[in-house]
């Protein structure tokens, strides 16, 4: 029995017609094919799969799509300008080594918008803070968190 | 200071922009049209043997166009390369030998169905009794568990340097001890998947995060029975590697349902599947005996493993008896004795894992060395200044030590700590330690018939050029190293550079990333392709600039003449024209490196790395007597990375090594129970979060190598000493020695009560 | 995830007919933070399921001078961002903050956080593929792994609200379609690991209560976890002092997460009720607190360990509590 839901992705309106138990997560990278949104572990616990829902970090494999609906979602592919410009904490990230792998960035980069977007001028334990629940194996977080400051000076 | 243009800076990763956009691929991203969704039916007993497969209701159900078992695969067995033992199969045939092996398959058109499908499928067993401890398969009477190998021994191998017994009868101070480390789980965030597709010529080719896919397709090869020439090995964009995604049994089972289906099959691990089967770090019990003069000189050492091979041979072999020595070299050790055990038990193959074996020995040595330090007396840092190696040691293995900063690294990292204050003055329940490391860049053993890399340089008319190589970017940031070392080489800008990630049908033989050996070796072939073609270049602008090739060079993207600057040419205007003047070939540079190693003799003596790299940790901690929390205030790190090619990545290397390291030496731990793997999941195997981190200061030594531009290897070596400089401090602080991996409160408090009774 | 029906009432008597109607059948479904990856691990497969995130009403908080009602379905995130509305209530805030991560709080809510299941690693496992360990007496089997031999189940109740909820003598109010009843939040729990929360299967859980702590007194909550986020606790502890004169007049004590059950400690309560508030004496209760939480729950889970981190715990809470500044 599918639910009809209405969601606005990165500024774009769609219609959809979800099962309850699809996930965000599914809805995000299957039916809308933004795959920059990853699967990490599936059950909310690595923070790959984190999008904005109404500017606020949530954990988009464990939300239903239906969860969903009436809301605004931003993944990372809504991050840069509608000219391709980098917003200025994806460019930090870059400047500051703040990638390795690469695949816990789109989750990082969308929190840290969330602390940025709530909090201009936070502290380094805020920053932590804000990614608690973002693990990454590669860069030992040190560099995230300096792209993260820079990023918070810049704006 | 040498004048480079880029090398040593911090210019941007190459695939930056891609991965903080989203728009870099992954496996689990891309989708292929008329793809098939597989999954792998696992054992659920850790020791059984199969009576029947019946997967008939499994392949009646709508959606399900393939089921696999042993049957339909060659059972041909294999096993990894070199370790001298086969003793895998694609499906497990006869018995299962650990929870997690793989015993039948299902492609469909959707996971779901084939999830359902898996549920179909109707396996007998007979459940046989299991041994999960090296110790304990080891004794007699324990369960067999390849039918073929008495007492689950897979190999023993003892090897002798000098007069170790000599040795402890002359030392003042003898000390033996025993030590054990557990399980590490790679943890890379993204699981292991692959797309396999046969074409109409039966040639496969495997879309995969692979570290290794030249040399992977041996394996492949001979668990298929498939001639190399029909195996085809395209790398996808990794997130993270650390050793854990060289071959991958997944990629056969997948290629299996590909094959009978005639379809492409997409299969990717879920997290649990991850955990359970991902080959995991070598557990490892060492038993360590180590002689000292008073005067500080090290005069022996004894050690006897009893390594945790897991279910079946990986590259635990090679862990163990390649990867404990390299410790030997880093205090000029002549008397050594080193007997390795590597032994069967029920659970998941353990394998490759960053640092090789040197996190589990130089924990245990580096412990004891603190111990002796104590015993005669004697500062640690001291201990270690005194025996360390130094640029131009031989060591007892035979490791020729070209460039060696061991000395620097300490000191530096001692400084860093505030090693001689705090010395001084002691905080209560505050502590300090230090610990060193040496490691590999490269190894001959693995591949005997060349040990080295090539690289190729495509110039193309718009004067871009790509650089092919065989070897494997896995987010270390191989990839920009590479680019800079040829537009470095070539005197071109970055941007006109990029680097291919292998697709074997086209990239050079290589052997891939691990080893410590991308910047090293491959950065090498790099850099010598990169020779050749700018080469090639100079010969046509001399023929545009009449001019000799010996009178040119290029800078900034200019080639010039050197006595008269002013005459030039820009470098795409000369590669254009080299383009189009030789019938549309593009300047093609070639270049192969091979290192100075050479193959170990059957004492396994032979300096099997063309250099090799060294670093030391300091950590200072804080531990609460009443609970036996460990807070890591700091951690100092210092490298000898030959010449840092890129300050940025290689900052990070190390920072995640040690963050890597912190949850070997604290967090990480996998429980076990009648060998099913408890909580294979983030929440409970518990890699550091960023709360969890303590300040880093990195500082990076710069022994300026004979390697590309001065480089080495930094990537592995970063993550070995951390867990003995914690464990060093935290006997610092509060006097009490855990000898077992990783050091919980729970054994902190333990020791401490045990202390105030007896 | 197995296929579910799905409803999203606008109102609460809907919700409560629906529970009803679809008896024993239905689970109610609030952030899903912790009832998805349940389902997903197959832990968990309701036929329907009831989503509270469309009744307007359980989102609602009043202040008033006797105290605060916090809807059900306040997320922990919009309750850890609120300070000033938290600036009275010592130690809600650390108990609401701790809860896993930020992402997590964003989409978790307070009622959801109460009526969380309780935790063990031998329990929560995928269930997706076969695996040869007999299943325990929370999954319907005969055996408990922490215990062994063990005759009863011994979960952990983790939740992190749960025991400072208690401390501050929060009281739960509870609907069904036959009427309404009102608890103290320490009422809500049966101590039995496999059915932690004493809620009949039409019963809803709508708001929380907290009464207006009384001036000179402090509360705070404190936790124990091998990593600073993600992990539940191992331990946890929700104190709240009320101080006159230097001396305690009241005491409340509560430990979470070592039990089935939150656990009050009346006796260390009591032990320090009436006395001139100094380090040593905190100390000195403290050190009972494991016996008696041992006496009260006999959990297993409450071994040497486990019993040093709540004396050390309930130490630092209280420690904490005395020193706070109190409300004026």
């Amino acid at each position: 029995m599918k639910v009809q839901i209405q969601l606005n992705v990165n500024g774009l309106a769609y219609k959809k017609e979800v099962e309850p138990r699809r996930t965000l997560l599914e809805l995000i990278r299957e039916d809308l094919e933004l795959t920059g949104t990853k699967e990490g572990c599936g059950l909310g616990e690595c923070g790959t799969c984190t999008v904005l829902l109404d500017g606020k970090p949530i954990k988009s494999c464990i939300t239903l799509a239906v969860q969903a609906n009436g809301r605004e979602i931003t993944t990372i592919e809504g991050m840069e300008e509608a000219d391709g410009t980098l917003h200025p904490i994806q460019q930090a990230f870059i400047d500051h080594g703040a990638i390795q792998c690469g695949f816990c960035t789109p989750g990082m980069v969308l929190s840290a918008k969330a602390l940025l977007d709530e909090n201009p001028k936070p502290t380094e334990m805020d920053a932590k803070q804000a990614i608690a629940g973002n693990l990454c194996r590669c860069t030992g977080y040190q560099k995230i968190v300096e792209a993260i400051l820079s990023a918070a000076h810049r704006s | 200071m040498a004048d480079f243009s880029i090398v040593g800076t911090r210019y941007g990763r190459v695939d930056g922009k891609d991965k903080a956009t989203g728009r870099a691929k992954y496996i689990q991203d891309l989708k292929f049209p008329g793809m098939l969704y597989g999954k792998i039916l696992r054992s659920p007993y850790p020791h059984a043997r199969i009576l029947n497969i019946d997967t008939s209701r499994a392949e009646k159900l709508m959606g399900v166009r393939a089921v696999a078992t042993a049957v339909d695969t060659p059972n041909k067995k294999f096993g990894s390369y070199r370790s001298g033992v086969k003793d895998e199969l694609i499906f497990a045939k006869d018995k299962v030998l650990y929870v997690g092996d793989e015993v039948a398959a299902v492609a469909a058109t959707d996971e779901e169905t084939a999830q359902e499908a898996l549920s179909l499928i109707r396996v007998e067993y007979e459940e046989l009794p299991a041994v999960y401890h090296p110790e304990e398969a080891m004794k007699p009477g324990a369960p067999r568990i390849h039918v073929d190998v008495e007492n689950n021994i897979a190999s023993h191998a003892l090897t002798l340097r000098g007069d170790p017994d000599k040795g402890f009868r002359e030392a003042d101070l003898v000390l033996e001890e025993r030590f054990e480390t557990g399980l590490q789980i790679h943890a890379y965030l993204e699981p292991v998947g692959c797309i396999t597709s046969w074409d109409s010529n039966g040639k496969l080719t495997i879309y995969a995060p692979s570290q290794n896919p030249s040399w992977s397709r041996f394996i492949y090869s001979e668990a298929l029975d498939l001639p190399m020439g029909k195996l085809r090995v395209v790398q996808t964009f990794i997130g993270g590697a650390f050793g854990g995604k060289l071959e991958q049994k997944q990629y056969l089972v997948a290629a299996i349902l590909a094959r009978k289906c005639r379809r492409p099959v997409k299969i990717v691990n879920k997290r649990d599947e991850e955990f359970q089967t991902s080959m995991p770090r070598v557990p490892m019990v060492i038993y360590l005996k180590m002689g000292v003069k008073k005067d500080g000189m090290l005069t022996a050492k004894e050690h006897r493993i009893y390594a945790d091979n897991g279910a079946y041979t990986k590259y635990a072999s090679a862990v163990l008896n390649l990867g404990t020595y390299r410790v030997d070299g880093l205090y000029r050790l002549r008397n050594i004795r080193n007997e390795n055990y590597l032994v069967y038990t029920n659970k998941v193959p353990t394998s490759a894992f960053r640092g090789f074996g040197n996190p589990q020995i130089t924990f245990a040595v580096e412990s004891l060395l603190d111990q002796l330090a104590e015993g005669i007396g004697m500062d640690p840092l001291e201990l270690r200044l005194r025996n360390a190696a130094e640029t131009g040691d031989v060591n007892a293995h035979g490791f020729k030590y070209v460039s060696c900063g061991l000395k620097d690294c300490l000191k530096k990292t001692a400084e860093a700590i505030g090693w001689k204050e705090k010395k001084k003055q002691k905080n209560v329940h505050r502590g300090i330690g230090i610990s060193a490391t040496s490691h590999v860049c490269g190894n001959r053993s693995f591949f005997p018939l060349f040990d080295g890399a090539t690289a190729y340089a495509r110039v193309d008319e718009g004067g871009k050029v790509k650089v092919l190589t065989g070897e494997v970017e896995v987010g270390q940031g191989l990839l920009t190293a590479y680019a800079a070392i040829c537009a470095e080489e070539m005197g071109i800008p970055l941007s006109e550079v990029t680097v291919e990630a292998p697709d074997t049908d086209i990239a050079p033989f290589g052997l891939g990333t691990w080893g410590d050996r991308g910047t090293f070796i491959g950065g090498s072939g790099v850099k010598l392709a990169a020779a050749d073609a700018k080469r090639q270049i100079l010969e046509m602008a001399a023929e545009m600039l009449e001019a000799n090739s010996s009178d040119l060079d290029c800078k900034d993207g200019r080639v010039f003449v050197k006595g008269s600057p002013q005459k030039g040419l820009p470098f795409e205007e000369v590669a254009s024209a080299a383009v189009y003047l030789k019938g549309g070939s593009p300047v093609f540079g070639k270049g192969t490196f091979v290192p100075a190693s050479e193959l170990s003799d059957s004492t396994r003596y032979g300096n099997v790395s063309g250099t090799y790299a060294f670093g030391a940790q300091a950590a200072e901690v804080e531990v609460d007597p009443e609970t036996g929390e460990v807070q890591v205030v700091q951690i100092a790190a210092a490298h000898d990375v030959g010449r840092a090619l890129n300050l940025t990545t290689t900052e990070g290397q190390i920072e995640g090594a040690t963050v890597q390291g912190m949850g070997y030496a604290l967090s990480e731990e996998v429980r076990y129970e009648n060998g099913v793997m408890l909580s294979p999941n983030f929440l409970q195997y518990r890699i550091p979060t960023a709360l969890d981190v303590p300040p880093m200061k990195t500082f990076l030594v710069e022994t300026v190598d004979p390697g590309p531009f001065g480089a080495k290897g930094v990537a592995e070596p970063a993550m070995t000493p951390t867990a003995p400089a914690i464990a060093n401090a935290i006997y610092d602080a509060i006097g009490v020695r855990i000898r077992t991996l990783p050091i919980t409160p729970q054994k902190i408090l333990e020791a401490l009560q045990k202390e105030k009774k007896g | 995830m197995k296929n579910f029906s799905y409803f999203e009432p606008l109102e609460i008597s809907k919700a409560l007919s629906l529970l009803v109607e679809h008896k024993g059948k239905a689970k109610i479904m609030a952030g899903g933070t912790d009832f998805v990856p349940q389902m997903k691990r197959g832990l968990s497969a309701p036929e329907t399921v009831i989503q509270l995130s469309g009744i307007s009403t359980l989102r609602e908080i009043h202040e008033s001078e006797e105290g605060l009602r916090i809807g059900a379905m306040v997320t922990l995130g919009s309750l850890e961002r609120n300070s000033r509305l938290l600036s009275s209530y010592p130690g809600l805030q650390a108990a609401v903050g701790h809860v896993a991560v930020p992402a997590i709080r964003n989409s978790a809510t307070i009622g959801g956080n109460l009526c969380l299941d309780t935790k063990c690693i031998y329990r929560d496992q995928m269930q997706t593929w076969e695996r040869a360990l007999d299943p325990c007496f929370k999954s319907g089997g005969q055996r408990c792994y922490v215990v062994r031999g063990g005759k009863t189940c011994h979960a952990s109740l983790a939740a992190d609200t749960v025991s400072m909820l208690i401390a501050l003598k929060s009281r739960a109010k509870i609907l069904s379609i036959t009427g309404e009843r009102t608890v103290p939040v320490e009422d809500l729990y049966t101590g039995n690991g496999i059915q932690p929360l004493g809620l009949l299967p039409d019963e809803l859980l709508t708001e929380i209560f907290i009464p207006r702590p009384e001036h000179k007194g402090g509360a705070a909550y404190l936790r124990y976890s091998l990593r600073k986020a993600v992990d539940f606790p191992m331990v946890s502890t929700g104190v709240s002092l009320v101080k006159k004169n230097g001396i305690c007049k009241e005491a409340r004590i509560i430990l979470g997460a070592v039990a089935p059950r939150p656990l009050r400690l009346a006796e260390v309560e009591k032990s320090l009720e009436g006395k001139q508030i100094s380090e040593s004496i905190l100390k000195d209760c403290a050190r009972e607190a494991p016996r008696e939480a041992l006496q009260i729950s006999k959990s297993g889970r409450i071994d040497r360990f486990t019993r040093e981190m709540i004396s050390n715990l309930v130490f630092q809470a209280l420690k904490k509590a005395w020193q706070a500044e109190g409300l004026s």
